[in-house]
């Protein structure tokens, strides 16, 4: 009967305790969080702030963008040292290698080692070298996987219309986008179609050139090319309305893996990440990190469980190429204000 | 459902005894007392039915409802919000047949346009489209948001006008089959039914033994003592305590008789006081002579007599026992793939007929055993220490985790079923006299039979409502309560010290048996008996009828269905063949019909699968009836042909024994077969095997009868 009343004083004062507790939580200093971004803020880090303040962790950001040049890294990499954040926070592959670089670098002095780290926005983490495997990073570092399955884009692709040939216009200098073409040859077949790689023909410094874009959409056209992919190729964040336009004036659908060729261009579908959904996702790691204390190489990669399947209806409406009734029921659908 | 010979042989005596005055009373009253149950709870069943009906029909028509609006909700939205056209909007087809197969009681989706005809449509019937436009002419979309239903051909049908910005563009219709909501009710229907046969089933074992306990035995008691009575001899007073109206009638009879002993008594002493007295050695010799003469007309003594327990007695406990057995029938092979490890040893398929076989393995030898400790043990103790053999393996079934386990708890049940079945066959040898063997047999085979009726349908039923582990636990309560039945009903039976069992260990007594073509030639139609039985009912019907889509209730009630025909069929063919003394024909014609019947889901192409395989179970019970009691009359010749070399019951045990190879043997063929064919090909094999044993069983057959023919023509 004793520790029956102690029982019943616990559950009755229990839920008394909890504001108070919170109250402590909210009064303890902030995190320093560190983030180094490519090319400016995105709906990831208002995703990644969200979770944070949702969740009344207590946080001072700073903000650093690489403005898409990876030799801007080094200089970060100095002051990150200098402030010794709680943690660092990455935007994209070129920024998590310029400020952490990868596991097995022969020059692991130039790089943060020490400080928890997690990305976000790296298209494949284990085969750029910043991660051992998925489930276990090896270093200090963890992330968000955000690319959605292959075979998953391939089975959204197929259900938009049975498509028989589908090519990969690329910027082969890009070594995340290498990947991914080698990635879509053994999926693509696999999804049941026929896979035509186009590397995008490079200018006198070396670097793609987007004035070959309409010539090899034509060329693809002509070689019975029905559906155009986009992979994760920052080359398409500059170029993808250009590239989008002379596919939708030739006739040609395109379909993106990532939510910027679909929500700000003229893709006709993606099956994508949400980026405010992998920022809050990111919070998440982050929480556990910060607060839970988990240290990030023993904190497996997050990856989002659910995609979501996007669709320009003013594309499909110029390409007279409406959606099936089954996708109606499932997609986004959006007007990317293509005239 | 192992049956025994002893089916037979039952059934051939029980017709035997006519009925005498009480037995007449008793049936009377069976039948009385059924009738009103049953009259009761098909009284009730059908207004429970009537309500089920009219609270379905809305109900159905409510999903039709819900679909159709938001199908529509989302057709409006592709038109009015994305701007497709109506009539290109694309992937209608497969985006109704998605909703129809998550919706299995809606028949038909289609679009309708007044102008162009049907749109799109999916599964609907050519009947219904025509109906459709006709509808549309006469009356032309209905108003925003509205449906409206009405009954075309056989369908519900439920029509949505669909508007974009606000003009209507087509109508869509959803259709319930009125055909499927007669299907679903009929299932209903058919539940009903189990359920009341196997209340039925329970009620009349329960008055049964409420009957020979306590009604029967004691009349039959007060009969002998009045019958003996009218000999003049009172010898016997009734041990009997019952607080009822019997108890009192005994009590009263108990007193009677003592009032007639003093009485006699008294008269006697007197006697002989009136011979002591006697000068004249005459008169007292005449006396004497008198009193003598008394003394053989008049018996008394003050020996009470015990009600002697009775064969039919273990009918309640091994009743239960089998029902708790059947209980698993209609789903094991289903339930013992769930636990084939990923890279099993075996083939999958020998993998699920591994527990049935080695659970007829272990019952097999637990009979051979147990002979043995019957006589020491006794049959009360043999037959609880069965029952505990039998809780612990369905309790350990109910736990078990890995395919092993499963093996192990199995094997116990089967160790279980062997030590029971030995304990009932030995307590009804000892409990019956030459007179009323039939009638001590008949009981035993009752409950087999009773057991083959509820087992299957209401194991299927729990199964699928509770949980096919979950059953095995009610199978370990019920096989409690058999135990307990036994331990109240069969108790203080002591060990006896005569060895029933007989020893099988020479091989004379086989080589004069197998020397004779007749006994082969039964053997032969025995075992493709017992295979079709194992193989066919307790391995491929579940795994077949559960991949065509049916329920264990489904495949519960189509197992009782053999049961069914079984109970009703057998006792009247056996009446039909000995009245026409023709044993042999009958199970050709048995093996010719459960031969062709299995050969039968051939057929499936033409009047569907799921009718194909129950034509096949009926024509399998059909044949079984005309085998089973015919191949017993013909043992029994042959017993009585050998009885100078062969002691009767060695006969029969070899007979058993080989019997019972067909039982084992039957699951791993079914396996092998399955392996490599389709189950409509293995079941038409098994089918084709049962063919070519008859044939065998003729051939021997006439081989014996040859050599006499042609004595006789020379």
């Amino acid at each position: 009967m004793k520790y029956l009343h102690h029982i019943l004083l616990t559950l009755l004062l229990g839920p008394l305790l909890v504001p108070l507790a919170v109250n402590a939580q909210s009064e303890q200093e902030p995190f320093e969080i560190f983030a180094v971004l490519w090319r400016g803020e995105t709906a990831v880090e208002e995703g990644f702030r969200d979770y944070l303040d949702q969740n009344n962790i207590p946080y001072n950001m700073t903000i650093r963008s690489l403005n898409l040049n990876r030799d801007n890294a080094p200089a970060l990499v100095e002051e990150i040292r200098f402030t010794k954040p709680d943690l660092v926070y990455t935007w994209g592959t070129g920024s998590t290698l310029g400020i952490v670089g990868s596991h097995d670098s022969d020059t692991p002095e130039k790089y943060i080692r020490d400080i928890p780290t997690i990305f976000v926005l790296v298209a494949y983490p284990k085969m750029a070298g910043i991660v051992e495997s998925y489930e276990s990073t090896g270093r200090a570092v963890s992330g968000v996987v955000f690319l959605t399955p292959l075979d998953a884009q391939m089975n959204a692709i197929r259900a938009y219309r049975p498509f028989r040939k589908l090519a990969s216009i690329y910027d082969s200098t890009s070594s995340n986008v290498r990947i991914n073409v080698e990635l879509l040859k053994e999926a693509v077949p696999n999804g049941g179609m026929e896979f035509v790689p186009i590397p995008i023909d490079l200018d006198e410094n070396g670097k793609s050139d987007p004035n070959s874009l309409q010539r090899l959409v034509r060329e693809a056209k002509s070689q019975g090319v029905d559906v155009l992919y986009i992979g994760p190729d920052s080359f398409f964040a500059r170029h993808g309305d250009l590239f989008n336009k002379i596919a939708i004036e030739e006739g040609m659908p395109t379909f993106a893996s990532t939510e910027f060729p679909v929500k700000q261009s003229h893709s006709l579908f993606g099956l994508i990440s949400d980026y405010y959904t992998v920022g809050k996702l990111a919070g998440l790691q982050a929480e556990k990190i910060l607060v839970e204390g988990i240290p990030p190489e023993n904190l497996p990669l997050a990856q989002l469980e659910r995609h979501k399947l996007w669709i320009n209806v003013d594309v499909a409406r110029a390409l007279n190429l409406y959606p099936p009734m089954n996708m109606v029921s499932i997609a986004d659908f959006n007007d990317s204000g293509y005239e | 459902m192992i049956q025994n010979s002893e089916t037979a042989r039952a059934i051939n005596q029980d017709r035997s005894p006519a009925p005498t005055p009480q037995k007449g009373f008793y049936i009377r009253l069976l039948l009385l007392g059924s009738a009103i149950m049953l009259l009761s709870q098909v009284i009730i069943s059908w207004f429970a039915l009537d309500r089920f009906e009219q609270a379905l029909i809305p109900q159905l028509n409510q999903k039709a409802v819900a679909v159709g609006t938001a199908l529509g909700s989302q057709i409006t939205y592709a038109s009015q919000e994305l701007g497709i056209p109506i009539n290109e909007l694309i992937g209608v087809n497969d985006f109704f047949q998605s909703t129809l197969d998550s919706n299995p009681d809606l028949q038909y989706l289609a679009i309708v346009d007044l102008n162009e005809g049907v749109l799109f449509q999916y599964n609907t019937p050519q009947g219904v489209i025509n109906s459709l436009m006709g509808e549309m002419q006469k009356q032309p979309y209905g108003s925003q948001g509205s449906h409206f239903t009405e009954e075309i051909a056989e369908y519900l049908d439920s029509r949505f006008p669909i508007y974009v910005n606000g003009n209507p563009v087509a109508d869509l219709h959803v259709g319930v089959s009125t055909e499927n909501i007669r299907r679903q009710l009929f299932t209903i229907v058919f539940e009903i039914i189990a359920v009341i046969m196997v209340s039925m089933v329970v009620t009349i074992e329960i008055l049964n033994l409420f009957m020979s306990r306590n009604i029967l035995a004691p009349t039959a008691h007060i009969h002998r003592v009045f019958e003996s009575g009218s000999r003049g001899k009172f010898t016997s007073r009734l041990a009997m305590r019952v607080r009822n109206e019997f108890g009192i009638m005994v009590s009263s009879l108990n007193r009677l008789l003592y009032e007639l002993e003093q009485r006699y008594q008294d008269f006697h002493f007197e006697l002989r006081e009136l011979r002591d007295a006697q000068i004249d050695p005459r008169i007292s010799q005449k006396i004497s002579i008198i009193i003598d003469q008394t003394n053989n007309r008049f018996g008394f003594s003050d020996r009470f007599s015990i009600l002697e327990k009775t064969a039919t007695q273990i009918r309640m406990p091994f009743f239960l026992f089998i029902f708790s057995e059947e209980m698993s029938r209609s789903f094991f092979p289903l339930f013992v793939v769930g636990f084939i490890p990923p890279n099993p040893a075996l083939s999958y398929e020998l993998m699920i007929s591994m527990p049935i076989t080695l659970f007829m393995v272990a019952t097999f030898l637990a009979t051979l055993v147990a002979g043995k400790w019957t006589c020491r043990v006794g049959c009360s103790r043999l037959f609880i220490l069965g029952i505990a053999f039998a809780f612990v393996g369905y309790c350990g079934t109910f736990l078990a985790d890995s395919y092993a386990e499963l093996i192990l708890w199995r094997c116990l049940n089967g160790v279980g079923y062997g030590l029971i079945f030995n304990a009932c066959e030995t307590w009804i040898a000892l409990h019956s006299k030459e007179s009323n063997r039939g009638h001590g047999a008949s009981a035993y085979v009752g409950a087999i039979f009773a057991g083959y009726i509820c087992g299957p349908s209401l194991g299927g039923m729990l199964a699928e409502y509770v949980g096919q582990d979950t059953t095995f636990l009610i199978s370990a309560g019920l096989a409690i309560v058999s135990g307990f039945a036994a331990y109240r009903l069969l108790a203080s039976d002591p060990p006896f010290h005569q060895d029933l069992s007989p020893s099988l260990t020479g091989l004379e007594p086989w080589k004069v048996l197998f020397g004779n073509s007749r006994f082969v030639s039964i053997v032969f139609t025995a075992i493709a008996t017992r295979t079709t039985l194992s193989a066919f009912l307790f391995f491929l019907i579940p795994l077949y009828l559960n991949e065509l889509g049916h329920t264990t209730i489904e495949i519960g009630q189509m197992m009782m269905l053999y049961g069914g025909i079984i109970v009703i069929g057998t006792p009247g063919i056996s009446r039909l063949c000995d009245r026409i003394r023709r044993y042999f024909p009958a199970t050709v014609a048995g093996a010719i019909i459960s031969g062709v019947g299995l050969l039968f889901v051939l057929t499936s192409g033409l009047i569907g699968e799921s009718r194909a395989v129950l034509v096949s179970i009926v024509a399998v019970g059909l044949g079984h009836c005309l085998i089973l009691a015919p191949q017993y009359a013909i043992m029994q010749k042959i017993v009585y042909e050998h009885r100078e070399q062969i002691e009767r019951s060695v006969s029969i045990s070899i007979y058993r024994f080989v019997d019972r190879i067909g039982l084992i043997i039957g699951p791993i063929l079914a396996a092998l077969l399955i392996q490599t064919t389709s189950y409509t090909n293995a079941i038409a094999a098994i089918g084709l095997i049962v063919l070519v044993a008859m044939a065998f069983s003729v051939t021997f057959a006439n081989r014996q009868r040859s050599p006499v023919k042609s004595a006789v023509k020379a």
